[in-house]
């Protein structure tokens, strides 16, 4: 009778399981915010795991077991060394297929984009894509949000019918995340399945690693962006001096990433990154909702452009229609005399 | 080589602040938006006149779409496609992406005759990215995404995936699907010449009943997503407005700096 109802009990637990991407020997930060959300569930009743494949993944549970996961699914194959899309949706669809988790979430990488994707059609079930919030509704239905037309209307969707419920997040949506302290009974259970080789895939030639730029800005307490109203790659310097000034972050829109100004990992957007700082100066932006999606929830937004017409003028706390060109410099010098 | 390329036709983005939500059904009402190609989709095409007139065949255009936007699939044909493909059907409408990827698949194995599949990496309005790698999953054969750089000879393929980490490099062989970036290509501009050819290039139409589908599988109660609200974000903020010369307005912004405990 006892085993019986331990048994239901487990059987009621949800699941919620994240797949934990490997980057250069380390768990992207994208996976471990996903772990520390559902923590910060705060439910009974949740049983929380991590996937982790690839060749040499062993070192990397103390870390799964800090950031809180009940439970890791694991693999170590030669296969898997390198990512290669069907040896890894091969493998998570039969993980999925014996367990049945109830969720399953992903970094929106282009490792999780896809995997997400080929997982939906394997397991016939919904997914949905560049979540900028997650919640559960009363019936444990993930409430996925997703914002749609660049940003102008954001979509709650569900999958209310079958499982896993799919999805990928994208990385910032939760701010602080942290290793909780080892989870003592956490459970690790290597995946069975084997996978086989097979022909014709896309054969890996080489990597060229991305520059590395400044430091994440998703963490940056304070973030100075420009745009396109700045006009020239030096006054895109002065934006940097700025940041320097106060110790803040840089951002930037897609036109002044096109014009060659700065790198592409400094867009906030849509499709760059999503910011949540205490204090936004965006210098020469006009803010279509493509941008604004990325920093609408700032604490405290400062506007500077020359156009009275500029969107970005309607969601900030500050509006100044002047010159960027002119104010950004007797900003600079403002600071320097106050120092 | 036989090209299929996927293309999908969506409101135009310019007439996008039209967009109104019935906030009783929560459905979008598009009219008197026209339509256009998703211009990823035309970094795709561009790469699929390349192939095709390197090595030979068939480029085709296929769509998932309602019936109004047979000028879109027109505009392929005046781009450089061979043939066009509509499939339009009142039941298709409501479909998430499973559904769409499965019409299209569909759509895509009565064509039969394919070597490389290629489609944008998202469209504009969407933005899910998970059409291209759905279909090349229900067709069986394997696909990058984020492909921003594509080189070939006779006899070799070689891809640049654009990842957030870098560039992976990889070798390829057909069959295989491909979503591109826009760095892949700068497509070109569509000629009179271009549009005088389409008029002797055909665009076929297949419904429903021209599939091979599942009534259950497609459609707004085939999709295994649903939406359960659509918000328009309340993001409008009430201004305060900073005025002054160049001086006085540097001076308030230190000022919010300092009150903020920024400086």
């Amino acid at each position: 009778m006892v085993k019986i109802l331990d048994e239901i009990k487990i059987m009621e637990k949800l699941k919620i399981w994240i797949f934990a991407e490997i980057f250069k020997h380390e768990i992207i930060s994208g996976s471990l915010e996903l772990i520390t959300f559902a923590n910060n569930l705060n439910k009974e009743n949740i049983e929380i795991s991590a996937i982790i494949i690839g060749s040499n993944v062993d070192k990397h549970f103390t870390t799964l077991k800090d950031y809180g996961c009940d439970k890791i699914y694991f693999k170590n194959d030669n296969l898997l060394k390198e990512y290669q899309q069907k040896y890894y949706a091969s493998l998570l669809e039969h993980l999925c297929l014996e367990n049945k988790p109830d969720i399953l979430v992903f970094s929106a990488t282009r490792i999780g984009s896809e995997l997400s994707s080929t997982l939906g059609v394997r397991l016939k079930t919904g997914v949905s894509a560049h979540c900028i919030g997650l919640k559960l509704n009363p019936e444990n239905k993930l409430i996925q949000e997703v914002p749609g037309f660049g940003g102008n209307i954001i979509a709650q969707v569900i999958t209310p019918n079958t499982v896993p419920q799919i999805a990928t997040v994208m990385p910032g949506m939760i701010k602080k995340f942290q290793s909780i302290g080892t989870k003592t009974d956490c459970e690790i259970v290597e995946i069975a399945y084997q996978i086989d080789a097979l022909e014709n895939l896309p054969e890996l030639v080489s990597f060229t690693e991305k520059e590395t730029t400044v430091q994440s800005i998703e963490d940056a307490e304070v973030i100075i962006a420009g745009g396109y109203g700045l006009g020239s790659k030096e006054n895109w310097e002065k934006i940097e001096e700025l940041a320097g000034l106060l110790n803040a972050g840089v951002g930037c829109t897609r036109p002044a990433a096109d014009e060659g100004w700065c790198s592409e990992d400094l867009m906030i957007g849509q499709s760059g990154k999503v910011v949540r700082p205490k204090l936004y100066l965006g210098i020469g932006i006009s803010g279509v909702m493509h941008h604004i999606v990325g920093m609408k929830d700032s604490e405290t937004i400062i506007a500077i452009n020359n156009d009275p017409k500029a969107p970005i003028f309607e969601v900030c706390d500050y509006i100044i229609e002047a010159d960027a060109q002119e104010i950004l410099p007797a900003v600079i010098k403002e600071i320097r005399a106050s120092n | 080589m036989n090209i299929i390329c996927c293309v999908k036709p969506i409101p135009d983005s310019k007439h996008w602040y039209k967009l109104s939500l019935d906030p009783e059904t929560k459905v979008l009402n598009r009219k008197g938006i026209p339509m256009v190609i998703n211009a990823l989709d035309k970094n795709a095409l561009e790469l699929g006149v390349q192939l095709r007139d390197k090595f030979g065949g068939r480029l085709i255009a296929i769509s998932m779409a309602p019936a109004e936007a047979k000028p879109v699939l027109t505009e392929t044909l005046a781009f450089g496609a061979d043939e066009a493909y509509l499939l339009t059907d009142r039941k298709f409408a409501g479909s998430d992406t499973w559904g769409t990827s499965y019409i299209l698949s569909a759509g895509i194995m009565k064509i039969s005759n394919f070597d490389v599949i290629l489609t944008g990496e998202y469209s504009l309005d969407g933005s899910t990215a998970q059409v291209g790698p759905q279909i090349a999953e229900f067709l069986d054969i394997p696909f990058l995404s984020k492909v921003c750089n594509f080189t070939f000879n006779s006899d070799t393929f070689i891809v640049d995936v654009k990842s957030e980490q870098g560039t992976y490099k990889y070798k390829v062989k057909p069959p295989f699907l491909l979503t591109v970036t826009k760095d892949v290509n700068t497509p070109h501009n569509i000629t009179l010449m271009g549009i005088i050819k389409a008029r002797g290039k055909q665009i076929v139409e297949w419904s429903f009943n021209d599939l091979d589908i599942e009534d259950r599988m497609i459609g707004l109660q085939g999709s295994p997503t649903q939406m359960a609200d659509i918000i328009v974000p309340d993001i409008k903020r009430k201004g305060e407005r900073i005025e002054g010369n160049k001086k006085e307005i540097a001076q308030k912004i230190v000022n919010i700096f300092k009150q903020k405990g920024v400086l």
